[in-house]
């Protein structure tokens, strides 16, 4: 309780003396209660922008670093020539070798406190413009003072060398603290006040003593200790992209470039209407083959060995062959067969040798006769000897990769109803997709899928089928110019365009990001180093770009690259 | 109190930012206001002469006597600076190489008031400005 009204003493007293700092320290927020946010930078920073041009000059010290973009996309701009002139004084910046549409130069005015009225000549390839704006430079920084003695410490010093500045605080002070007695009638409160007042008076008197500013912590309770470290510690933190207290970023130039932010401004655009499926890849019936035996057998390998999966093979490639599986009882009968034959063949052959030595004395008919028989018998041989010998080859049916293999060297398969080698033309692939509302699947003009890892593909309609399947319409897409990687067996998600525009603004799909409670939104670049998020309500147009129906204004500068670096700001 | 100073702190700070985006507006002497500190400003370009109009918030005309004024001017890719001398009631006239051309013409002025600190103001010349 006594602590409370401690600090309402000194927040009162603070307000008081709020009039008397102001003029040497204008601009820079004293606390954290304002509802619109101050951006508190470290280092005094212009911010200014035309239709053609932004720009961000940045005081470090004696050094004026100058960040130049293209107003509509904040890309650098590099190989510009940038002038610089204020109170009377021009000079031309020099590139920052290493970084991009970054400049600098070392001006004699930038030593002097208070504001510069500075115009920026900007001379580019294809565009030149003037730019102005105000450069206020502190007291402390034109000193050019290490870390501590710089903002409310300066202006404490200033205080304290002037007498009618000191007179005013001491008043101030005193008026502060002898309200909260007024309203505070407790004894105990009173002995504080009183401490309070003692402590601030000693504070002041105390000459030089804080000049130097190591002592900010002495009088941290007079709420100005939290003032003083934003300036101090500004170097660092204050300079990393923040969230401000109303949801909007700071991001500093120097944080854009890392995080390559871009725009686009938006234009109003008619937008084919779109509907969205879900599908998946499949090979085309052209594009895609199974190898299988047409008997049982054993697996050996060809002369390239085994296909493995992924392997490219070209159409009538031979991938294994198969030794048919004879069983005992059938080899004994083949062999069976062929002795037969051969027995026949001998006797055959001799029958025909003797009756050629008795041609013209046996009737010609016998002797054709014998050696048809022998023919025959001849034939019949040929077409047993193999049957225990020959291998099927097995030839891969397209040109394709290898996407299945089954099979192991040496292993023994069934016929006909095992697949050995699935194969599939990456360059023929289809998208199977299924439309519920069968006047959709009429509606469809083109349309274009996306993969879960982002892949875009351009699709064709070859048709749809005219039986349902489980109550929905199958859909048939060709798939133009197929990235490498794509599977069959992907799922897809798909944009299809049907008649029928709407009018909104057309963005990058990357642009749109939804914030902490799922809402999608864009980031709009507002000021040069500021940006809103905005609420949005979208439509996709195709894989790549959606809509944006509502939440945006024409003109307006939306991110595209970085939006989603951007969100993370915390 | 505090906030009040604030807010016309961020104000002063936006201010030609502000007059950028609020657009074109024509001034009484038919050439392009814009807001430059405490007053409106109006710069007319006529062949070669730059005469920048200066009057108050309320659009009531300032004298000048004793006001100094420089204009800044790019034309043509070619940056000059030019000193308006006053011209009598609330004009300040100086003379600038223009080439003839009016269109795309941008012009900063900074007009010095007497004692007081230098105010810019910053005009886009368009088909809009004649």
């Amino acid at each position: 309780m006594t602590t409370r009204r401690l600090l309402a003493a000194t927040a009162v007293a603070a307000s008081l003396a709020a009039p008397v700092a102001a003029p040497a320290h204008e601009g820079h927020a004293h606390g954290g209660e304002e509802p619109k946010p101050v951006v508190t930078t470290a280092a005094p920073t212009l911010e200014t922008s035309s239709s053609d041009f932004e720009l961000v000059a940045v005081a470090q010290g004696r050094t004026l670093l100058v960040h130049l973009d293209r107003f509509a996309t904040n890309e650098p701009v590099n190989g510009a020539t940038v002038e610089v002139s204020a109170d009377g004084e021009a000079a031309t910046a020099s590139p920052v070798s290493g970084e991009e549409g970054v400049y600098r130069l070392d001006p004699s005015w930038l030593s002097k406190p208070g504001s510069h009225e500075v115009t920026v000549s900007v001379t580019a390839a294809d565009a030149a413009d003037l730019l102005i704006g105000t450069l206020e430079v502190p007291a402390s920084a034109a000193e050019g003072q290490t870390g501590g003695a710089q903002g409310v410490s300066a202006v404490l010093g200033q205080v304290r060398n002037d007498s009618g500045l000191m007179l005013g605080a001491v008043m101030v002070f005193l008026l502060g603290v002898l309200t909260t007695v007024a309203l505070t009638q407790r004894g105990r409160t009173r002995t504080v006040a009183g401490a309070a007042l003692v402590g601030i008076g000693l504070l002041l008197a105390s000459g030089a003593a804080f000049a130097h500013g190591g002592e900010d912590h002495s009088h941290g309770d007079e709420d100005k200790g939290k003032a003083a470290a934003v300036p101090t510690g500004a170097t660092g933190a204050s300079e990393s992209p923040r969230r401000l207290p109303d949801g909007s970023l700071y991001v500093p130039k120097p944080s854009q470039r890392l995080l390559s932010v871009r725009t686009i401004v938006a234009k109003p655009q008619e937008a084919a209407q779109t509907v969205q499926l879900i599908g998946q890849v499949i090979a085309d019936p052209n594009g895609g083959g199974h190898v299988q035996a047409t008997q049982s057998g054993r697996i050996e390998p060809g002369d390239k060995g085994l296909p493995y999966v992924g392997q490219r093979v070209e159409a009538g490639q031979i991938l294994a062959y198969i030794a048919p599986a004879v069983t005992f009882v059938d080899r004994s009968g083949i062999q069976q067969q062929i002795a037969t034959v051969e027995q026949e063949l001998v006797i055959a052959e001799s029958r025909l040798q003797r009756l050629r030595k008795l041609e013209g004395s046996v009737p010609q008919r016998d002797i054709e006769e014998a050696e048809a028989n022998l023919n025959g018998l001849r034939k019949r041989r040929a077409a047993l000897s193999p049957a225990l010998t020959t291998k099927e080859a097995l030839r891969a049916p397209i040109s394709g990769v290898v996407t299945a293999n089954n099979i192991k060297a040496g292993q023994v398969v069934e016929g006909r109803d095992q697949v050995l080698f699935e194969i599939v033309d990456p360059s023929r692939l289809m998208v199977e997709a299924v439309a519920f509302d069968p006047r959709v699947a009429n509606a469809i003009k083109a349309a274009t899928a996306m993969t879960a890892d982002g892949t875009s593909l351009s699709l064709e309609l070859l048709g749809s089928s005219l039986a349902l399947r489980q109550q929905a319409i199958p859909l048939l897409f060709r798939i133009g110019n197929p990235p490498s990687g794509l599977g069959v067996g992907q799922p897809v998600r798909l944009v299809a365009q049907v008649q029928g525009t709407a009018s909104g603004i057309v963005l990058p799909r990357q642009s749109v990001v939804r914030n902490a409670s799922g809402q999608p939104i864009v980031w709009q670049h507002d000021t040069p180093q500021r940006f809103v998020a905005r609420p949005v309500r979208t439509q996709p147009v195709d894989g790549n770009t959606v809509l944006i129906l509502a939440g945006v204004e024409p003109g307006a500068r939306i991110v595209t690259d970085g939006a989603g670096l951007l969100n993370q700001v915390r | 109190m505090k906030f009040s100073t604030l807010l016309l702190a961020a104000a002063l700070f936006t201010a030609p930012a502000t007059a950028f985006a609020d657009g074109p507006k024509i001034g009484p002497n038919g050439g392009q206001r814009a807001d430059a500190g405490p007053y409106h400003v109006e710069v007319v370009l006529k062949g070669n002469d730059v005469v920048l109009y200066v009057t108050d918030g309320a659009d009531k005309p300032v004298d000048v006597t004793g006001a100094k004024a420089e204009a800044t001017v790019l034309a043509n890719k070619q940056t000059q600076k030019v000193a308006l001398e006053p011209a009598g009631g609330n004009a300040l006239k100086g003379q600038a190489n223009l080439g003839g051309a009016h269109d795309s013409v941008k012009v900063v002025t900074a007009l010095t008031m007497p004692g007081q600190k230098p105010v810019q103001a910053r005009f886009e010349m368009g088909h809009a400005g004649h």
